[in-house]
């Protein structure tokens, strides 16, 4: 869409925003959002007005009429001059624009609200640009300034004349009063000296260091959650959705320890206030938006640990999730998480967790520093599923026996789903090892799955790995007993049964089923049973 | 000054009379303009424009003042209609350097028909001839309106003691408000605004009008002093707006209520006593409260021991304790004297560790030997500052006896115990 013409759409927009909340009409937010959507596609777009006309890079879009523009000229008049849309803002910003634009009526007492609330910020989203209002000019005219500079110069005459060079007596009873004050010890000369040894400079990196400071100071941001906490009667006025929304666009600004301290601090509360401001504020993803803006500091790892200590919540696992998907890009963030870990422990990290947040990325970066602190079995257990099966099997056979051995329910789930190529080569890689309980493992997952689609040499190196550790019993006589298994796959475990005579007798031992075998396994059958009968009578 | 009888009276009826009184001028200008003045359409406009005028109840006096039509000093709502009309009726009017009419009883036709063939001048030479001739109306230029949107220069130190004026007024009213009813957000958002832009005029008139206002350094006077301070403090560091306004705000509830004629509160139990103030604020129509208010509040909240939160070393609470202490010991208890802002500003340059860096920062941004100051000569003479040079502070220009000096040898600073104070 050409450029003037989307501008005009998007005015046109405006207005219908604004006479639809005069209206209270249910399509008002709807408008709010398209509105909301089509500024963020122009983010550029500043809007002026006249007294009768709104402009976009000085074309006309929009005349006032009798049905249009009809809030420009008391916008106007209160002296809003330029509206623009921050890259921050949200729909219910635009809305509540639209409907304090609904409400202006070119009346003193209306104007001057609309005044007000302009100049205290109420226009959140927008940067504004204000004159001076109808009322300014009319006090200016109607200002005799004539007589206000007759007046000032009379003021000055008069403190002038007060003074003369034997200066004024003091009566005693006030010089008395006044030795008892320290107000009253002051020396000026002390001060002339300081102002002639220049001690009272202030260096250009302290004055911006304190102008920072004053722009994010703690009573703009945190200030706001502390007061909304404690005084429940704010809390109609000033809703979890907005402050969550402040603090959303303090975050982007601001993300630091302090932040996280904020958080822990309403984490703390636990009161219905303090939770209700807790889902408000993941609900406008402050989560994410902290892990994309935090340093890699120190003060971030002590305040990230405190908040890991606190236990589960939904904003603190986005923001978990969120480090963790950094840490596969950054690598300064790896050493962020893995002191948070080192310091917290690797169980109260899980605890903090929330899986679904977890990208498989994320998931990536969380197991290999769960291994690396050889974090408990079920923390790792939690994790796993949340990475994709390749991935995960590839960190499993990575694991210690020990470890490996106590997220067998897992393991044994992964394995069993796993496609056959990728599981067969985790459980080639298991087998290697050589390990009685890895061996033990294989052979469940061997009997849990169907191994149809397993191929033939795979088949055979678990189940002569079955009989080598002498699990014949466990896991080859149920092999050979199940009618539904592969006849080839029933005879290799038989003759690999050779060497455990016990084993094999169960497995060979008549039943009904057996009658109605194939002849291949009824034939192999037999002949074990005779050889055990020879080597029984031998 | 015009008399307007309020019996009877309905307002928003007397707006539709005035918007009439508009409308039919209007016509009637028009008409003239383009009839002339004989012709039956203008004749009849005329006589309505009369009626009109009589219907409203004369004697009113219309302004028109840049873009606004007033009746009687109050704002005329119009709609988009009347808007345009009423600007092509000032239009004609600021062209004869004139923005006023005032209209007496008596006022009939053949005076609307006048005032018509008036709008039409091309130029005041020829139009003064007519409006001398037009009984029962008045017409005048008002010196500090404007035409359109230029503005007519004011001098700037006229235009900040005005405000400062106005400002201490307002703070008046808040001080007399007892101290349990809820805080006055537009009258502090005014006063805020006004100190802004009188420091923004000039700082040292805003300060130096300040300081010899007549009169005792009353709780508002004070509470002026303070805003005026923490904008001057911030608005040198290049803070921004928001954080200017809020704090100003904040420094002004503060000392309103906290402060007495002698002494007062400390800051702590100052915020502590004006919190439910500020929280009984209603909201909005949409249901939540502007962020400034809520800065406000939470400063207020973090600057009372009760809120318990660790905060000692944020700047931003630093500079307004620092303000409202000054204040607080500008009058101090048990005398007679008030100080100056010099007197306290040395007495803070002594102790900088509660203060942070603010006591050299706001000496910096006030000047050194800030405005309103007194100070000795080298001849002998003592003076009054106006504005001191921040590379040479100690050779400041001075008022002495009604004359204006720049000090060519370093002067002596005078505090208020020397002069007796007021």
């Amino acid at each position: 869409m050409e450029g003037n013409t989307s501008m005009r759409v998007l005015v046109n927009i405006l207005d219908g925003l604004v006479r639809s909340a005069r209206s209270r009409m249910p399509a008002t937010h709807a408008i709010a959002g398209r509105g909301h959507a089509m500024w963020m596609e122009r983010p550029e777009a500043e809007l002026e007005l006249s007294a009768t006309e709104l402009c976009a890079n000085g074309e006309t879009l929009l005349v006032a009429s009798a049905d249009e523009g009809r809030w420009l000229l008391p916008a106007f008049m209160a002296g809003l001059r330029r509206v623009k849309m921050l890259d921050y803002a949200t729909p219910a910003d635009l809305l509540r624009l639209g409907t304090e634009l609904s409400t202006l009526e070119s009346t003193i007492a209306s104007i001057g609200r609309f005044r007000d609330w302009l100049w205290a910020d109420g226009a959140e989203g927008f940067e504004v640009a204000i004159d001076d209002s109808f009322s300014d000019d009319a006090e200016a005219a109607f200002l005799d300034f004539e007589t206000q500079k007759q007046q000032l110069l009379a003021t000055r005459m008069m403190a002038a004349e007060t003074l003369c060079a034997d200066g004024v007596g003091v009566a005693s009873r006030d010089l008395d009063a006044a030795a008892h004050r320290e107000e009253f010890e002051v020396s000026l000369e002390a001060y002339c000296h300081r102002i002639g040894e220049g001690t009272t400079e202030v260096g250009q990196p302290e004055l911006e260091r304190l102008r920072g400071s004053c722009n994010e100071s703690v009573a703009w941001g945190d200030g706001q959650v502390y007061l909304a906490l404690a005084y429940p009667s704010l809390q109609a006025a000033l809703p979890p959705e907005v402050l969550a929304g402040r603090m959303a666009t303090l975050a982007r600004r601001r993300a630091d320890a302090r932040f996280l301290g904020l958080v822990a601090t309403i984490i703390e509360r636990g009161d219905k206030a303090a939770q209700a401001l807790l889902a408000a504020l993941h609900a406008a993803d402050v989560g994410q938006v902290l892990s994309r803006g935090l340093p890699a500091d120190d003060d971030v790892i002590g305040a990230l640990s405190r908040l890991v200590r606190l236990g589960r919540n939904d904003l603190c696992g986005a923001l978990l999730a969120g480090l963790l998907e950094r840490c596969h890009s950054e690598r300064d963030y790896a050493r962020v998480v893995a002191a948070a870990i080192a310091g917290t422990g690797s169980e109260a990290f899980c605890r903090a967790l929330v899986e679904e947040c977890l990208t498989p990325d994320a998931a990536f970066v969380l197991v290999r520093l769960l291994v690396h602190f050889k974090a408990p079995p079920h923390c790792i257990a939690k994790v796993l599923p949340t990475l994709p099966t390749a991935s995960a099997l590839r960190f499993l056979v990575e694991l210690p026996t020990p470890q490996l051995i106590q997220v067998t329910p897992a393991a044994e789930k992964l394995l069993a789903l796993a496609p056959t190529d990728v599981a067969g080569k985790a459980l080639e890689q298991l087998l290697a090892r050589n390990e009685r309980r890895l061996t033990e493992l294989v052979g469940r997952v061997f009997l849990t799955t169907t191994s149809r689609s397993w191929s033939r040499p795979l088949i055979a190196r678990v189940v002569a790995a079955l009989a080598k550790d002498g699990m014949a019993t466990q896991f080859l006589v149920p092999l050979v007993r199940n009618t539904d298994e592969q006849e080839d796959v029933r005879i290799m475990a038989l003759n690999l049964m050779d060497g455990d005579p016990v084993a094999q007798a169960q497995a060979v031992r008549r039943s009904v089923r057996s009658a109605f075998d194939a002849p291949g396994i009824r034939a192999c059958m037999r002949a074990k049973r005779r050889r055990l009968g020879e080597d029984h009578h031998g | 000054m015009v008399e307007h009888t309020t019996e009877g009276f309905d307002p928003i009826d007397e707006v539709s009379r005035v918007r009439a009184v508009i409308t039919a001028l209007h016509l009637t200008m028009k008409t003239a303009g383009s009839h002339g003045p004989q012709h039956p359409l203008t004749l009849q406009a005329g006589a309505e424009t009369a009626q009109a005028v009589v219907a409203a109840r004369p004697p009113l006096a219309i302004q028109f003042i840049g873009q606004a039509t007033f009746c009687d000093r109050s704002l005329i709502p119009l709609d988009i209609q009347g808007f345009h009309l009423s600007q092509q009726l000032a239009r004609a009017l600021h062209v004869l350097d004139l923005h006023e009419i005032e209209f007496e009883p008596g006022f009939d036709a053949r005076g609307a028909l006048a005032l018509a063939e008036l709008l039409n001048c091309p130029t005041t030479q020829r139009a003064g001839a007519i409006w001398d001739e037009i009984p029962h109306l008045h017409l005048s230029s008002l010196p500090g309106a404007r035409t359109g949107l230029d503005k007519v220069d004011v001098d700037v130190e006229v235009l900040a003691a005005t405000h400062v004026s106005l400002a201490v007024a307002a703070a008046d009213s808040l001080a007399a408000e007892p101290a349990d009813t809820p805080w006055n957000w537009r009258t502090g958002m005014a006063i805020v605004r006004r100190l802004d832009r009188a420091a923004a005029a000039t700082a040292a008139g805003a300060q130096c009008a300040l300081e010899l206002v007549p009169g005792a350094w009353s709780p508002a006077r004070r509470a002026v002093s303070s805003v005026l301070h923490v904008l001057l403090a911030l608005a040198d560091i290049g803070a921004s707006s928001a954080a200017a306004r809020g704090a100003a705000h904040a420094a002004l509830a503060l000392t309103v209520r906290g402060l007495t004629r002698r002494d007062g509160l400390t800051v702590g139990e100052a915020a502590t006593k004006l919190l439910p103030a500020l929280l009984q604020r209603p909201a909005t129509q949409g249901g939540t409260v502007e962020p400034h208010i809520i800065r406000v509040c939470s400063l207020v909240n973090l600057l009372s021991p009760e809120s318990g939160e660790e905060t000692v070393n944020d700047p931003i609470l630093q500079l307004v304790a620092l303000c409202y202490d000054l204040e607080l010991r500008r009058s101090p208890q048990g005398t007679n004297i008030d100080l100056s802002f010099l007197d306290v500003l040395a007495w803070a340059m002594r102790i900088p560790v509660t203060y942070g860096p603010w006591p050299a920062l706001l000496a910096r941004a006030a000047g050194l030997v800030p405005p309103g100051s007194r100070v000795r000569l080298a001849d002998g003479a003592i003076g009054i500052v106006l504005e001191a040079d921040a590379a040479d502070p100690l050779r400041p220009t001075v008022l002495v006896g009604g004359q204006v000096r720049r000090a060519l040898h370093p002067v002596t600073l005078l505090s208020a115990t020397t002069l007796g104070g007021r």
